[in-house]
């Protein structure tokens, strides 16, 4: 027995994989004392409030915490509303109160050996200096609150680079190696911290062509392994492990893809179910707990119920300006105290995928269009990212 | 730490890191992400402490040890490798060697961290029962109870295995 047990651990030891670099892992790790970090964030505070300078003249204000993050925001805030109606994706900047457009991602199907295929996004991101939208390649990204600023992701489908892009320069400020692939970034509420979701695997799944109209899915086992909390000002990325929820449990998620997300406050994180409640909390070092008291969400969103002056909150619904009248599909976000971004329908709202963004007043009342409307049930679908503007 | 101590420390990775990873690959019940994670974490305090630590490769290996049980119990039972499908039951005619340890693989990576690193100590690393008990921060009781309930549930995973099993001291 003792040999069997010995001879089975020798043998699947064996089978492991070396990675040559754990000595410069571990050098680089202790070398981010705080007190270093706090002078190198410093450092380059002062680097990037110059330049704020030369690029915005004497209207401009640096956010708090920055360092290499550096939002430089106007003090004129903008709120006006910026609508294409004649495209889906839109080709100019849309956005309207507090809410924009700042990236969009399209799907097309890449074919597999085996004859199967799998879906991959093409991101879009907008750029202020055409005041449209940019093609790019990058894997994922995510624009930081005020649109200065953008995490982007290096790599196919999934990888362990992520950039600080300047929105207005369109350069890569600097750049974060993780040890581990990342297949998703979201910038904290405050613009200070990147999460990235780490997969061991690209996390979509493959499917084969079953019928004329129908496919076969693979769900395996999700490859979510943990995530990276990345300081953007210091570039310190802090791994921590966080195995993929089951999806034979409940609450629990059979989707490959399971990216975290932040609270409202960026105090607390949270991981994606397939089911109510659509949400499970995590402490930032990624224990259970429960979630925020009072936080109230859009179902499957990292967006407020509740209005930016806490008096009104979201129903389901908003009410028809004349009764049995639908008035949109789906609310997306407060764009103000009255208005709300919302998935509006085309014409009778016959099919549910047939819309395109619309502002709505809290009554119903007003209705304006923002995009175009498109048919969004296909493979050539459009996903937008908003971000707040201010 | 100064240039010398960094070139020491880069050569003691260099020459450990494979017995360490393969520490690792055994104590996470043969996750290759999470034995680099837990290799990773041991380096980064030794390098830490490099010029206080006098034995750094029984330093590293306690931490990893008791990281292991640690991580283990910070994320509760999620922390075990999910199997996508159960051990492979052997049948009575595959009763070859290799099949019997493949099952008894299946069954390890079905052990809690804590369990398993007291087999991995006592029949890898081939510790005494005392040392094993230092190494984890228990009592010789808790190794011998800890190693009797964890050959009990390997047994018990997977049953094939009863009869070798059996056979333990």
């Amino acid at each position: 027995m003792t040999r069997l047990l010995r001879d089975t651990m020798e043998e699947w030891a064996g089978e492991v994989r070396v990675p040559y670099h754990l000595a410069d892992r571990a050098l680089r790790r202790r070398a981010w004392s705080p007190v270093a970090a706090a002078v190198l964030a410093t450092g380059l505070a002062v680097v990037v409030a110059v330049l704020a300078v030369g690029l915005h003249g004497p209207n401009t204000t640096v956010r708090p915490a920055n360092g290499v993050s550096v939002p430089v925001l106007p003090t004129v805030t903008s709120t006006d509303v910026r609508a294409d109606i004649e495209n889906a994706p839109p080709k100019r900047f849309v956005a309207a109160g507090d809410v924009a457009v700042s990236a969009y991602w399209t799907t097309w199907q890449e074919p597999l050996p085996d004859g199967a295929e799998r879906v991959r996004r093409t991101w879009y991101l907008y750029d202020p200096r055409s005041d449209g939208y940019e093609k790019t390649a990058w894997a994922w990204l995510d624009v930081a609150p005020g649109l200065q600023l953008a995490a982007v992701l290096q790599g196919d489908m999934i990888g362990r680079r992520v950039g600080i892009l300047d929105m207005n320069s369109r350069e890569v400020m600097a750049w974060i190696d993780l040890e581990h692939d990342v297949g998703s970034l979201v910038w904290s509420p405050d613009g200070t911290k990147v999460l990235a979701t780490a997969y061991s695997r690209y996390p979509e799944p493959s499917r084969k062509r079953a019928s004329r109209h129908s496919f076969d899915v693979a769900f395996p086992a999700s490859p979510r392994i943990g995530y990276y909390l990345i300081d953007v000002a210091t570039g310190e990325a802090a791994y921590h492990r966080l195995p993929a929820l089951d999806g034979t449990v409940q609450p629990g998620n059979s989707n490959g893809r399971q990216d975290l997300g932040w609270s409202l406050d960026g105090s607390m994180l949270w991981e994606p179910t397939d089911t109510m409640p659509d949400r499970l909390w995590l402490s930032l070092d990624g224990r259970r707990q429960e979630g925020p008291p009072g936080d109230q969400y859009i179902d499957y969103s990292a967006w407020s119920k509740v209005s930016p002056d806490g008096t009104r909150v979201l129903s389901r619904d908003l009410p028809p300006a004349r009764p049995g009248k639908q008035v949109v599909l789906q609310t997306l976000a407060w764009a103000d105290n009255d208005n709300v971004l919302a998935l509006g329908c085309a014409g009778t709202c016959g099919s549910e995928f047939d819309n395109g963004l619309v502002l709505v007043s809290v009554d119903g009342e007003r209705t304006t269009q923002l995009t175009g409307n498109r048919d969004r049930g296909g493979d050539d679908s459009w996903h937008w990212v908003l971000t707040r503007r201010n | 730490m100064d240039a010398a101590d960094e070139q020491r420390f880069r050569e003691f990775v260099s020459a450990r890191s494979p017995a360490l990873m393969r520490l690792g690959f055994l104590l996470t019940g043969g996750d290759q992400h999470g034995a680099e994670d837990l290799v990773q974490a041991a380096l980064t305090k030794l390098a830490a402490r490099w010029q206080q630590v006098g034995a750094p490769e029984a330093y590293v290996r306690q931490i990893m040890f008791r990281q292991q049980v640690s991580w283990w119990r910070a994320i509760g039972r999620r922390g075990e490798v999910v199997q996508a499908v159960p051990p492979d039951r052997a049948g009575a005619d595959r009763t070859h060697q290799s099949e019997l340890r493949m099952v008894l693989r299946g069954a390890l990576a079905r052990l809690t961290p804590r369990q398993r690193a007291v087999l991995v100590l006592r029949y890898f690393e081939d510790l005494p029962e005392d040392r094993v008990a230092d190494a984890l921060g228990c009592s010789v009781g808790t190794v011998r109870s800890t190693t009797h309930r964890s050959l009990a549930r390997l047994r018990q995973v997977a049953p094939e295995l009863a009869a070798e099993l059996e056979a333990a001291p």
